[in-house]
């Protein structure tokens, strides 16, 4: 079918009809999505994007608020909704479109930026569902230096205080993993037999981490002790 | 802790807790010794704290640094990704949980069954958050009605006074003016950025809300300028966003004919 001639605004009402066609499972004309995604994301034309995303976007949200993990996040269905049509646009713009073969497949790539945008989002918004330990009010960090410090310059820092391989593999499970010594030694059972040997080592690495001149500095922000 | 407080801050409950002690109430698993020991010792009190900030900033940097970002998960589980990041990702899904379980959970949520959309019960326009960069109206040619009166009046733009508004975020400055065009105003603005990030707002998405309705999307061409077309008169806010998460947020600009 030749769409040259035929305006966005009948290609965007042709594709809404579609979609909801699609999504009640119910027989559907893909060309209609595909030519309104092909100007709104290859020519880049504003009138399409914003057919695009007005078809779209309600239906992120509702993909959204369906999403196992959404209830445990703090945000709108709307923020997820349009994080995740931002993605697609970037992911897809000039020629990415063309390598999806059906509208299926777009929407099932939409879906996933809904997902990606939810998952990201409880990855640095992470919901506290279990209460401090009693002695643990809120932890204060050096916010100071916290604020300026990269994840890899602080591993570059454990890294130089632990040095030991197996040791830096147990730290990255610790804390970068957030895997329990039991899971740990199911999954390194060549090097640690049991949980209570991963447990030990684990000890035994806090304590030279907790005595670091530098990492107390940058936790607490306080001087380090003299030796004297 | 400084020497001076190491000197004038003991035990009051010698001997002081051990580091194994310490970590045991960091795991949440003291015994009631130990606990006693806390409830009623600064010294060793403080001495937990410190343990506990050491590793709050483990926790709080370190968490999943590594991970592939969510979106090259989901391009990967669909066969997107790039074939140089394949045999990465599946050697980081080899010894993380965390990721292991994004995939389970997406392939299940995907596996839902498509669903007809109704017509969405509540505003989908995302609400400026902390990170945003909210961009602050600073200049507007003296109109009559403000001159001797406030100058923090609501930006307004009117398409027959040729007026240019500026608005200013961090490192940031948004120009926007307002033309007449035949089925209605049309906005045009240009994006000006530090040098070093000016190509990073290139491509960047242009969201114009009225109402809490999406009214036009637009995009930021290489010289940072963007076209906003058909408007109505009324109130807008204005959404720019870059391919790096990063958004700008202008509220609340009056549009007139």
């Amino acid at each position: 079918m030749d769409f040259s001639t035929t305006p966005t605004s009948v290609l965007a009402e042709k594709c809404a009809m579609q979609t909801q066609n699609y999504l009640a499972q119910r027989e559907n004309d893909p060309r209609f999505c595909y030519e309104l995604l092909r100007r709104a994301l290859v020519e880049g034309a504003s009138e399409a994007l914003t057919h695009v995303y007005q078809i779209y976007l309600p239906l992120a949200g509702r993909w959204a608020r369906r999403h196992p993990s959404f209830d445990l996040t703090d945000e709108s269905a709307g923020f997820f909704a349009s994080t995740a049509l931002g993605n697609f646009y970037f992911a897809l713009r000039g020629n990415s479109l063309a390598t999806f073969e059906t509208l299926s497949r777009v929407l099932s790539y939409l879906k996933a930026c809904v997902h990606s945008a939810i998952m990201q989002h409880l990855r640095t918004h992470p919901i506290v569902t279990q209460p401090l330990p009693e002695t643990g009010g809120p932890v204060a960090v050096n916010q100071q230096l916290d604020k300026h410090l990269t994840a890899d310059e602080l591993w570059s820092l454990v890294r130089s205080i632990v040095t030991d391989p197996d040791d830096q593999l147990l730290v990255h499970c610790r804390f970068v993993l957030d895997m329990k010594p039991a899971e740990i030694a199911e999954q390194y059972p060549s090097r640690w037999s049991t949980a209570r040997e991963v447990s030990v080592a684990l000890q035994r690495i806090r304590r030279w981490l907790r005595k670091d001149p530098m990492l107390r500095q940058l936790a607490t922000g306080e001087q380090p002790e003299s030796d004297s | 802790m400084s020497s001076e407080k190491n000197q004038t801050m003991n035990c009051r409950m010698p001997p002081p807790l051990t580091d194994d002690q310490i970590s045991a109430v960091l795991d949440g698993e003291a015994d009631v010794d130990t606990q006693r020991h806390l409830d009623q010792c600064p010294y060793c009190q403080q001495r937990v704290e410190e343990a506990r900030q050491i590793e709050h900033l483990l926790e709080q940097h370190l968490f999943r640094f590594t991970c592939p970002s969510s979106q090259v998960l989901s391009m990967y589980h669909l066969n997107l990704g790039p074939a140089e990041t394949v045999d990465a990702v599946e050697h980081h899904l080899e010894q993380c949980p965390h990721c292991r379980t994004e995939l389970e959970v997406l392939s299940d949520y995907l596996d839902l069954e498509p669903t007809p959309s109704p017509p969405e019960p509540q505003a989908l326009k995302p609400r400026t958050r902390l990170g945003d960069l909210l961009a602050v109206f600073v200049s507007q040619p003296l109109q009559p009605a403000l001159r001797g009166g406030s100058q923090m009046a609501r930006p307004v733009l009117a398409s027959t006074s040729g007026d240019m508004l500026m608005f200013e975020a961090t490192g940031i400055t948004v120009f926007l003016e307002l033309q007449a065009e035949d089925e209605g105003p049309q906005l045009k603005g240009q994006l000006v950025a530090e040098p070093e990030q000016q190509a990073g707002w290139s491509g960047a998405l242009v969201d114009v809300w009225q109402d809490d309705q999406l009214q036009i999307v637009a995009t930021v061409d290489d010289m940072g300028v963007f076209s906003c077309y058909p408007l109505q008169p009324g109130e807008i806010d204005l959404r720019i966003k870059a391919a790096d998460g990063s958004v700008v947020v202008i509220e609340d600009i009056e549009l007139r004919e």
